[in-house]
C-alpha cells in the first residue's frame, strides 16, 4: 500500500470511530493527534506519522468533506509558524506539550514587529529580563494578527542588549492571559481591526516557556518566518482575484478589448503561480527554502492586479464602500470580513508588506539563491544598545 | 535539478558536449559561415548522443522518446545557443512526418534525420506572427499522378540549409502537406540575413516544383498543430535554457564587478534586477514541464499548457536577456560580450511559432472571455 493510500485509510478509520456530528472538538482533535493525522511529516508522537509533507492535504480534504475541523483554516498560526518551529527548537516536554495544545485547538498570534522594527526584525526593543524562575517583559508589537482570539504569542525579545541586534534576542511562547497583556485592536485601511498593538507590562514568563536556547531568538524566528512566507504563497492561491474577476468580467466587461488582454493576462499568472505552488509542494521536504519567497512575491503581486482589475470592471461602483464600521467587520476569528471587491483591493495592498516585504524577499532571493553579496550593514557588529534607531 | 536518472544523465552528457564542442568561440565562427552552424558538431550530436533521433520509432533508426527528452535537450541547445537545425528538423520535421503516418516518408526521411545527414523544415507564411496552415498561399496542381508546388514562402527556417522542405499547400479546396527536394531547379532559395545570428531564414520561391504529398489529403490543419504543440514546447526549453544561462552570467558578473568600492551585486537595485530574472525563470520553468507533460500524455489541456508555455517562457527569456545587457552595463552593449547573441535569439524565438500576443488570443479563446 502507498504512503498517500496508508493516510487515507487512517483518516478514514479516525472518521468512522469519531464522527464529528457526534465528538466533541477537542476529542475529535485529540484523537487526530495521537493518530498522527495532524501534521502527517512530524514524527510519530509527534503529531506525525513520519510521512510527506504533501499528503496532509489529503488529510484536509477528507475532514472538511466530512465537517471536521480544520486547523490549517481554523488556528492558521499556530498550526503552520508555531508547530514547526517547535519541533525543530522545543525540547521533548515543550515539544509534547505545545503540540497537542495546537493539534487540540490552541490559538496562537505572532509577537514580533513593533513600531520600531518592521523589515529590520531584528532591531526589536521589547526587553526581557531575567529573575528567579523566569523573565520580567516589557515593551510593545505592533502588526499582531488575531491577537484577541488567540491563546498563546510567539515573543520575540531582548535579552542582552550589550551584543549586537541579531545575537542577543530569545524567543519565547507567551501565555497571553498572563497579567500585564494588553491587546488592543489597530484599525487598518479597509476600517476593519484585523490587527492589534499588544503592550507588555512586566509580564512574567517562566523560563520553561522559553523556546530556544538564551540569545539564539532569532535563528528560532527565522524558521518560523520561513513558514510563514510558505503558508503566505498558499493562502493567496486559495483567495481569488482571478475567480473574482473572471466573475465580474463574464457580468459587465462587454468585450473591451483592453479588459479582456488584462483578464486572460490575470488568468495566466495566477495559472503559472499554481502550476509554481504545486511543484514546490510535490518537492518539499522539510522547512520550506527560498522557492517560498517567489510564491509570495509572486501572489502578492497578483492579488494587487487582480483586484485592481475587479475595480476597473465595476467600473463607477468603485467610487462606493459597504461599510467603514469596525464592529461589523471584524469576528473574532478575522474572517468574517465582507468579500466585497472594494475591500479586498484595499486589504491586497497589505499583502507585499505582510509576512516580509517585497523588497526583503528580493534581497533573500538575490543572497540566498543567487549568492549576492549582502548589503552592507553599519550596525551587524555593533552593540544593540549603541545602535540609532527609530 | 530534480529529474529522473536517465534524463539527468542526458542533460549532463549533451551539456559536457556542447561545452567542448560547441563553445562561445565556436558558435561565433559560424555566425557569418555559409549554412551558420557547425556540420561536424551537428553529426556528433547525432551519432554520440542520438539527439535528432530521440523522439524518432526504433524502427526507423531512433530511440523512440518523447518530449521531455526532447525538451532537455533543447534546453541544453539553448543554453549554449548551438546554431543548428533543431528546431526545423527535429521538433518540427521529424513531429510532423511521424504524425503523417506516411509509411514512405517517414522511410524515406526518418532515418537520414536520426543520423544526423538530412536537414528538414517546414515553410510556413508567418500569418498575422500565428502558426496556421489556412495562411498558405501555396498551390498545388495534379496532373497525371504527379503534384507540382508554385508560391513564395517568406524567411523559411534554416531554408538555406534544407534537403528537404515541407510546404503546406492548397489544393481541391482542401491543404496538404508536401515535401519538397531542396536542391531541385524548380525551388530557388534566397537566403536572407537575420536579426538573430545563430539562426538563419530564407524566402523559398516554387515555380512548378515536383512534390510529393505526405499523409492524407487536407491534413495539413493536424498535422501542423501536432508538430506546432512539440515545436513550442521545444522553443520553450530552448528559452529557458538561453534564460538560465543569462542569469548565471549576469548573477557571475554581478558578484565580482566592483563600483564604489563594492561589488554591484551588493546594490539593492542590482540585487532586485538579478531577484526578477530569477522569478521569471523559475515560473517559466513550471508552466514548460506542465507543457512537457501535457504534451507526453495528450492531455486534453494540451492546447493550454502550450500556449502557456509560449507566452510565459518568450517573456521571460526576452526579459532575462535584456536585464542581462543592462546589469553588465557597457560591456552588455558590446559586440564581444554574448548578451546581445542571447537578447537577439530571445527576440526571434518570440515570433518563431506565434507571438505571446497571438497565444494570450488562443488562451482567451479557450477561457471563453
Amino acid at each position: 500500500m502507498s504512503a498517500a493510500d496508508q493516510v487515507e485509510r487512517l483518516t478514514r478509520r479516525l472518521l468512522e470511530r469519531y464522527p464529528p456530528q457526534t465528538t466533541g472538538r477537542t476529542a475529535f482533535l485529540a484523537a487526530q493527534y495521537d493518530a498522527g493525522l495532524t501534521w502527517v511529516h512530524h514524527p510519530a508522537g509527534r503529531g506525525g506519522l513520519g510521512g510527506e509533507r504533501d499528503a496532509q492535504r489529503r488529510v484536509f480534504e477528507l475532514l472538511t468533506a466530512a465537517g471536521a475541523p480544520n486547523l490549517q483554516v481554523e488556528s492558521r498560526l499556530a498550526y503552520s509558524m508555531g508547530a514547526p518551529s517547535v519541533l525543530e527548537w522545543g525540547s521533548g516536554e515543550q515539544q509534547e506539550r505545545y503540540l497537542r495544545a495546537i493539534a487540540t485547538g490552541e490559538r496562537w498570534c505572532q509577537l514580533f514587529s513593533e513600531p520600531g522594527a518592521g523589515s529590520d526584525l531584528a532591531a526589536i526593543d521589547t526587553r526581557a529580563v531575567r529573575e528567579q524562575g523566569g523573565w520580567r517583559v516589557t515593551g510593545q508589537k505592533v502588526w499582531t494578527s488575531m491577537a484577541a482570539s488567540s491563546q498563546r504569542g510567539m515573543l520575540l525579545a531582548r535579552t542582552d542588549p550589550a551584543q549586537p541586534k541579531h545575537r542577543g534576542l530569545t524567543y519565547f511562547v507567551l501565555d497571553l492571559a498572563t497579567p500585564g497583556v494588553e491587546i488592543r485592536p489597530l484599525r487598518q485601511i479597509t476600517g476593519e481591526a484585523e490587527f492589534s498593538e499588544v503592550y507588555l507590562t512586566d509580564v512574567l514568563i517562566p523560563d520553561t516557556d522559553r523556546l530556544g536556547p538564551v540569545n539564539a531568538g532569532w535563528k528560532v524566528a527565522m524558521s518560523t518566518l520561513m513558514n510563514e512566507r510558505d503558508m503566505f504563497g498558499t493562502k493567496a492561491a486559495e483567495s481569488g482575484p482571478v475567480e473574482l474577476a473572471l466573475a465580474l468580467y463574464r457580468e459587465r466587461a462587454g468585450g473591451d478589448p483592453d479588459l479582456r488582454t488584462r483578464m486572460v493576462r490575470l488568468w495566466l499568472r495566477g495559472h503559472v503561480l499554481r502550476l509554481y505552488a504545486a511543484r514546490a509542494a510535490r518537492r518539499s521536504t522539510g522547512t520550506p527554502g527560498p522557492q517560498s519567497s517567489v510564491s509570495k512575491v509572486g501572489f502578492a503581486e497578483l492579488n494587487k492586479d487582480g483586484y485592481e482589475l475587479c475595480l476597473d470592471l465595476l467600473g463607477d461602483e468603485a467610487l462606493l464602500y459597504d461599510t467603514y464600521e469596525p464592529d461589523e467587520l471584524t469576528a473574532p476569528s478575522g474572517a468574517g470580513a465582507s468579500q466585497d471587491p472594494r475591500r479586498l483591493f484595499l486589504r491586497s495592498r497589505a499583502n507585499s508588506i505582510e509576512g516580509g516585504t517585497t523588497e526583503i524577499m528580493r534581497n533573500i532571493l538575490a543572497e540566498r539563491v543567487l549568492g549576492l553579496p549582502a548589503e552592507p550593514r553599519v550596525d551587524k557588529d555593533l552593540p544593540y544598545s549603541s545602535l540609532r534607531r527609530g | 535539478m530534480d529529474e529522473p536518472d536517465e534524463l539527468r544523465d542526458l542533460r549532463s552528457t549533451l551539456h559536457r558536449m556542447l561545452a567542448s564542442t560547441a563553445p562561445e568561440s565556436v558558435v561565433r565562427e559560424h555566425l557569418d559561415s555559409p549554412e551558420g552552424f557547425d556540420r561536424s558538431a551537428w553529426t556528433r550530436l547525432a551519432t554520440e548522443i542520438g539527439v535528432q533521433g530521440l523522439a524518432v520509432a526504433e524502427e526507423y533508426g531512433g530511440a523512440g522518446c518523447g518530449m521531455r527528452e526532447l525538451a532537455v535537450a533543447g534546453e541544453e541547445l539553448g543554453y549554449s545557443l548551438f546554431p543548428g537545425p533543431f528546431l526545423s528538423t527535429v521538433l518540427l520535421g521529424a513531429t510532423l512526418i511521424a504524425r503523417s503516418r506516411d509509411a514512405a516518408t517517414m522511410q524515406a526521411l526518418l532515418p537520414g534525420i536520426a543520423d544526423g545527414s538530412l536537414v528538414c523544415t517546414l515553410a510556413l507564411p508567418q500569418h498575422g506572427a500565428g502558426w496556421d496552415a489556412d495562411a498558405t498561399t501555396v498551390t498545388a496542381v495534379s496532373e497525371a499522378g504527379t503534384w507540382t508546388l508554385t508560391g513564395t514562402i517568406d524567411h523559411v527556417l534554416d531554408g538555406q540549409v534544407a534537403d528537404v522542405i515541407l510546404v503546406p499547400a492548397r489544393h481541391d479546396g482542401v491543404i496538404s502537406v508536401f515535401r519538397v527536394d531542396a536542391n531541385s531547379p524548380s525551388v530557388e532559395v534566397r537566403p536572407a540575413l537575420s536579426m538573430d545570428q545563430t539562426r538563419r531564414f530564407a524566402h523559398v520561391d516554387l515555380t512548378s516544383a515536383s512534390a510529393l504529398r505526405i499523409g492524407a489529403p487536407g491534413s495539413a490543419r493536424q498535422l501542423l498543430a501536432d508538430a506546432g504543440a512539440v515545436g513550442s514546447v521545444g522553443l520553450a526549453a530552448d528559452q529557458m535554457g538561453g534564460a538560465r544561462r543569462m542569469l548565471e552570467v549576469t548573477a557571475d558578473y554581478a558578484r565580482t564587478r566592483y563600483q564604489f568600492g563594492r561589488p554591484i551585486g551588493s546594490f539593492q537595485a542590482v540585487k532586485h534586477a538579478l531577484a526578477n530574472m530569477l522569478i521569471s525563470t523559475e515560473l517559466a520553468r513550471a508552466a514548460l514541464d506542465d507543457a512537457v507533460r501535457a504534451v507526453d500524455e495528450k492531455a486534453r489541456d494540451m492546447g493550454t499548457a502550450v500556449s502557456v508555455a509560449n507566452i510565459v517562457c518568450s517573456e521571460a527569456y526576452y526579459d532575462v536577456a535584456a536585464a542581462a545587457i543592462q546589469l553588465h552595463g557597457g560591456i552588455g552593449f558590446t559586440w564581444e560580450h554574448s548578451a546581445h547573441l542571447y537578447f537577439k535569439r530571445a527576440t526571434a524565438d518570440r515570433f518563431l511559432l506565434g507571438t505571446p500576443a497571438h497565444h494570450a488570443q488562443r488562451l482567451a479563446g479557450a477561457l471563453e472571455l
